[in-house]
């Protein structure tokens, strides 16, 4: 018995040592800064571990094993948290990739709002510059050079421009930011001034449905639908919220129906269609139907992901 | 039998430190030295975890713990001191 336990303790040590040379082989061979220390925070934290299992079991007391237990949680815990933060400042310091890195999408961004803010300043009547601009505020994190302050001004200077489009904006920006309260009075107040467009009513829908409030969602596209009956996009929205959303299924069913014989040629949306119609059987637990209708949206379009995988 | 294999485990962790030391000297930037002190810093403990086995005293155990809570300590600061420090793109 003894024997079996102190082999099992010098086979995990040695596994961790292993772990650990191939850590430091690792940090001194790997080409650049956030490969090595990607290198050394697993290999690392793994060989720890593995040597703090090897001394419970060697010791195989109850206090030994708790302290054991505790480097380990604690490697497993710290490690990760430490290099994230390090490797964040790192990147903020401007450590450069190495030369086969193609991909830098936060440097590409700043860039971006860089060039944006420019051209806002060269010339100050264009919107679409200024919400591509305010677009680039809210995605970018705070340390990196976004601001919702300066968001929310330029959201008000396209309202003195254009009042719907200032309202849209500022209400996509306070739904950014979690103030779901006047994301949707800004969106109101949008619809209000542009008189009922509708591009700000499917906003507003969207917005619902994004936030979990489906029944408004569906609401919202139900008076839409009042409004312009041949209304398409509508139709299919509305027939996605339901198949979410569980209730009312006959009325899902007729709005995707009804899509289904106008639609144009568009194989992505009526793949999402036949999807949607799916689900909603597979709520009425009519498997057979829902089934034929999931192999239709496979057949409009082979990439889409939205099919329940039981059903594949 | 057991303790020459934790000797060989020790002077295998040894060679990995001076492996680690190197690259703390050669950088070439502070974020870097870190990364390579606190790979140091984890072989240093596991070194210690494993004399605790070879002399039979479990105090050293309580003296890795101490040491790994150090170092994440230390890294947080050196992180926070990278933050403050000037941006220098």
């Amino acid at each position: 018995m003894e024997f079996i336990q102190e082999l099992l303790s010098t086979i995990f040590i040695i596994i961790g040592t292993v772990f650990i040379i191939i850590a430091s082989v690792g940090i001194l061979k790997l080409p650049d800064f956030y490969i090595r220390m990607s290198a050394i925070t697993k290999a690392g934290t793994v060989g720890v571990g593995f040597i703090a299992l090897g001394i419970a079991i060697y010791f195989n007391d109850l206090s030994i094993s708790i302290k054991s237990f505790v480097i380990i949680s604690f490697m497993m815990v710290t490690a990760p948290v430490a290099a994230h933060i390090i490797a964040r400042a790192a990147y903020r310091q401007g450590i450069p990739f190495w030369g086969k890195n193609l991909v830098d999408e936060l440097n590409e961004l700043e860039a971006r709002k860089d060039l944006l803010e420019e051209q806002v300043a060269s010339n100050p009547n264009s919107i679409e510059i200024k919400v591509q601009l305010i677009n680039c505020y809210i995605t970018l994190p705070t340390v990196q050079g976004g601001s919702l302050k300066k968001a929310i001004l330029i959201a008000s200077d396209i309202k003195e421009i254009d009042a719907p489009q200032g309202h849209a904006s500022l209400a996509m920006i306070y739904e950014r930011d979690n103030d779901f309260i006047l994301a949707e009075e800004e969106y109101k107040q949008a619809i209000e001034t542009s008189k009922g467009n509708l591009i700000y009513k499917y906003k507003l829908a969207n917005f619902y449905g994004e936030i979990g409030r489906v029944t408004q969602a569906i609401d919202m596209l139900e008076k839409i639908l009042a409004e312009n009956s041949d209304e398409t996009d509508a139709m299919l929205e509305l027939g996605k919220a339901i198949a979410v959303h569980g209730k009312n299924l006959q009325k899902g069913i007729s709005a995707l129906n009804s899509y289904i014989e106008q639609a144009n040629n568009d194989n992505e949306k009526l793949s999402e269609a036949y999807c949607s119609l799916g689900k909603i059987y597979l709520k009425q637990n009519d498997k057979q139907k829902a089934k034929s209708y999931f192999a239709k949206a496979i057949d409009i379009n082979p990439n889409s992901l939205d099919i329940p995988i039981k059903c594949q | 039998m057991v303790e020459t294999t934790l000797y060989i485990t020790i002077i295998l962790l040894s060679f990995c430190s001076i492996l680690a030391i190197i690259r703390f000297i050669k950088g070439p930037t502070l974020p870097d030295r870190v990364t390579a002190f606190d790979l140091f810093a984890a072989i240093v403990i596991s070194l210690i975890a494993i004399y605790a086995v070879i002399s039979g005293n479990t105090a050293f155990i309580d003296v890795a713990i101490l040491l790994s809570l150090i170092t994440f300590l230390g890294s947080m600061s050196f992180a926070y001191f990278l933050f403050r420090s000037k941006k220098n793109k």
